[in-house]
C-alpha cells in the first residue's frame, strides 16, 4: 500500500453528491466509501443541502471539490470565499480542497466556466504564487485538478503535464488527475493521453476523476453525463498502475441516473484493480449535452 | 493590419480578450472584431490563430465556439432552473431572449449560481414598455412571477428555523388578550411577503399541474413565503393578513399591528374574529419564533 500523499489517505471509490439522490442516500446509507461535493453549492447553504451534508458528512468521508477558486485569474484571490471554504471543510472534516487550473472569470466578471491557461514560465510563476497563498491561509496542500478545455494558446511553451509536473514542485500541491479530462484534451489537442499521464509526477496524484463525455466528431465535449468509455478505462488503469492507486471518483452530472447505477459505474474501477474484465461500455455518446460541465446549482423544492 | 505573428500577450490581456470573446452575444468571430476584444487584443478573425491555435480537425475560431455557446446555454439553464414556471409560462424562446439580454446587463459577478437571478425581477421590471405607467398588463405579471420565483430560491437555502420551536397556536390561545395585545412577535427568519396586482401564487399552483394554465386578469393577491423541514412553503394571505404580518415584522406591537393595518385596508366586520382567525393561522403556519408578552393594557377591541 502505498503512503499517503501529502498526508491524504486512499479513500477507496466514491461518488459525486448530487441533490437528486439525498433522499436515496439518507433512507439507504448506501455502500460507498466517500463523497465529493461542490463546494459552491454548500458553503453558504442554510437550507436543505446543508442539512443533508451534515449528516451525509457524520458517515462518510467528505472531499471538497470546488469551481470558482479561478486559481489561473488575474483577478485578486477571494478571500471571503476561501474563508468559507476553510469553515466548511473545518465543520464536515473534509478531508482536502480541490479545485482546477484554470481561470473562471476576469474584471469581477463569473463566466462559471473552466477556462484553461496558456502554459509557459511567467502564467507558472504567477499560478504558483497563487497556490502558495491559498495553501497558506487554508493550511493546507490544496490539490488541483488538470481541466478539459477547448482551445490552446500560441503563447504556450510547455505542454499541460510538463505544467503541472512544475506546478507541483514549486508549490506541493496534490493533483487531482481527471482521466475523463486527459481523453477529452487528448482528443481535442491531438497529443497521445498515455504519454501525459507518464509524463505526470505520479507520487504527487491524490485522486483521480472519472467521467463521460459528449463525442461531437472532431472534437469531445467533457459533458459528466454518461458511463465511462473503455479507452478512459484503459486511461485509469494506466493511472492506478503509475501510481498505485489513489481515492477514485465518478462525476455524474447531467442526465444523472439512479444512486445504482451511479454506484456500479464506479464499482467497475475495483474490477479493473483487481484484474477482471467489464462489460464494454457502448459506443460513445454523439448526440448528448453540448455543454461542458459544469453547471452545478441545487434546485429548490416548493410545496 | 493586424500582424499575424504570434501573440505573447500579457496573461491579463489575454484573459480579458478571451473573455470578451466568448461572452459576446454575437458568437466568436463578432466578438473578436469587437471593439471590448480589440481594446485588449487588436486581432482580426482571420489572424486568430496568432492568439488561439488550430489543432488538426478544428480551427481557432471552432476551437473558440466550444466555450462561447456553453457561456449562454449554461448560464440560461441556470436561470431556468431558478425561475422554472417563468421559464414555462413564457416558452424557450422569448425566455432565452429575456435572459441572454439579462446577462449582458448582469453578468454573474459571484462565486455562486445562486446569486445568478438575483437582479432578474428588477431586470424586467425596468425593461418593461409600463415601466413608470400606470398600466398592468402582461410584463407586470411576469414580473411578479420572477419576484415569487427568486424569493421561493432564496428561502428555500436562506437561513430558517428547522432548529428551534415556532409559536404553537395554543401558546397564543394561553395569553389573555390583554397581554398579547401589548405583544412583539418575532417572525421566522425565512418569511418573506409579497403583495401582487395579480393572482400569482394561484396561478403557479395551476402551472404546476398544467403548462398550459390561463394567463390570469387583474386581481390583487398577497402571498408569505416560508420554510419548514427545508421545505418552502407558499400561503396566500387576505389583504388584512398581510399588512398584519408586515407590520410585526417591522418590529409593531400586536395591537399597533392591527391597528395600522386597519388605517391601510379598513376595519372589517368581526374585528375579534377576524383578528383571532389570523394570529390562529400565522400560529398554525408557524410563522413565529418568539413571543415578547407585554404589559397589560385595554385593547380597543
Amino acid at each position: 500500500m502505498p503512503e499517503p500523499r501529502l498526508g491524504y489517505e486512499n479513500l477507496g471509490l466514491g461518488v459525486g453528491l448530487r441533490h437528486p439522490h439525498f433522499n436515496y442516500i439518507l433512507e439507504n446509507w448506501p455502500a460507498v466509501d466517500w463523497f465529493e461535493i461542490i463546494s459552491e453549492n454548500y458553503i453558504d447553504s442554510q437550507g436543505r443541502p446543508r442539512h443533508v451534508l451534515d449528516q451525509i458528512a457524520e458517515r462518510y468521508p467528505i472531499v471538497m471539490h470546488g469551481v470558482s477558486l479561478s486559481i489561473g485569474s488575474t483577478d485578486p484571490l477571494d478571500f471571503e470565499y476561501l474563508n468559507k471554504l476553510k469553515t466548511l471543510s473545518a465543520a464536515i472534516n473534509a478531508r482536502w480542497i480541490s479545485d482546477h487550473v484554470c481561470w473562471t472569470g476576469v474584471a469581477g466578471k463569473n463566466t462559471h466556466d473552466l477556462l484553461p491557461i496558456p502554459y509557459n514560465e511567467e502564467t507558472l510563476k504567477y499560478v504558483a504564487q497563487r497556490v502558495v497563498q491559498v495553501q497558506d491561509f487554508l493550511e493546507r496542500p490544496l490539490v488541483l485538478e488538470d481541466p478539459s478545455s477547448y482551445v490552446t494558446f500560441a503563447a504556450s511553451t510547455m505542454t499541460e503535464w510538463e505544467f503541472l509536473t512544475a506546478l507541483t514542485q514549486e508549490t506541493g500541491c496534490g493533483l487531482l488527475l481527471d482521466v475523463n479530462n486527459v481523453y477529452v484534451s487528448a482528443v481535442n489537442h491531438d497529443f497521445d493521453p498515455a504519454r501525459y499521464i507518464e509524463g505526470l509526477p505520479w507520487e504527487s496524484i491524490v485522486q483521480f476523476h472519472l467521467a463521460g463525455h459528449t463525442n461531437m466528431g472532431d472534437y469531445c465535449i467533457d459533458t459528466h453525463d454518461g458511463h465511462v468509455i473503455d479507452p478512459v478505462w484503459k486511461l485509469f488503469c494506466l493511472a492506478h498502475q503509475r501510481t498505485g492507486g489513489v481515492s477514485t471518483l465518478l462525476e455524474w452530472d447531467a442526465n444523472i441516473p439512479d444512486f445504482n447505477t451511479l454506484h456500479a459505474e464506479v464499482l467497475k474501477a475495483k474490477k479493473l484493480i483487481e484484474g477482471q474484465p467489464i462489460a464494454p461500455t457502448a459506443d460513445e455518446k454523439s448526440n448528448g449535452s453540448q455543454v461542458p460541465h459544469p453547471a452545478h446549482r441545487i434546485e429548490h423544492e416548493v410545496s | 493590419m493586424a500582424s499575424s505573428k504570434s501573440h505573447r500577450a500579457d496573461l491579463p490581456v489575454l484573459q480579458k480578450w478571451m473573455q470578451a470573446v466568448i461572452t459576446h452575444v454575437g458568437g466568436v468571430a463578432n466578438g473578436i472584431d469587437s471593439s471590448a476584444a480589440r481594446q485588449h487584443i487588436d486581432v482580426e478573425v482571420a489572424n486568430v490563430e496568432s492568439v488561439v491555435t488550430r489543432s488538426e480537425k478544428r480551427t481557432s475560431v471552432e476551437r473558440l465556439e466550444v466555450y462561447a455557446n456553453a457561456y449562454h446555454a449554461r448560464l440560461v439553464e441556470c436561470l431556468k432552473s431558478i425561475f422554472p414556471i417563468f421559464a414555462q409560462t413564457v416558452g424557450d424562446e422569448l425566455f432565452y431572449e429575456f435572459a441572454v439580454s439579462y446577462l449582458q446587463q448582469y453578468p454573474s459577478t459571484s462565486y455562486t449560481l445562486n446569486r445568478l437571478g438575483d437582479h432578474f425581477p428588477d431586470f424586467l421590471e425596468k425593461t418593461s414598455p409600463n415601466y413608470g405607467t400606470d398600466t398592468l398588463a402582461f410584463e407586470e405579471f411576469l414580473v411578479g412571477l420572477a419576484v415569487v420565483e427568486r424569493s421561493i430560491d432564496e428561502v428555500f437555502d436562506g437561513p430558517g428555523f428547522e432548529r428551534q420551536a415556532a409559536v404553537s397556536p395554543q401558546t397564543l390561545e394561553g395569553m389573555s388578550p390583554e397581554v398579547f395585545w401589548e405583544s412583539r412577535l418575532k417572525t421566522v427568519p425565512c418569511l418573506r411577503l409579497h403583495s401582487f396586482p395579480f393572482p400569482i401564487n394561484d396561478f403557479i399552483t395551476q402551472a404546476k399541474q398544467s403548462p398550459d394554465a390561463e394567463i390570469p386578469e387583474f386581481q390583487p393577491s398577497w402571498l408569505a413565503l416560508s420554510r419548514r423541514e427545508y421545505v418552502v412553503r407558499r400561503i396566500p394571505l387576505t389583504r388584512f393578513e398581510y399588512h398584519v404580518l408586515a407590520r410585526l415584522e417591522g418590529g409593531l406591537r400586536v395591537g399597533d399591528a392591527v391597528e395600522n393595518a386597519m388605517v391601510e385596508v379598513g376595519e372589517p366586520e368581526d374585528l375579534p374574529g377576524v383578528v383571532a382567525a389570523a394570529f390562529r393561522k400565522f400560529a398554525a403556519e408557524q410563522l413565529f419564533l418568539s413571543i415578547q408578552p407585554g404589559n397589560e393594557r385595554t385593547n380597543t377591541w
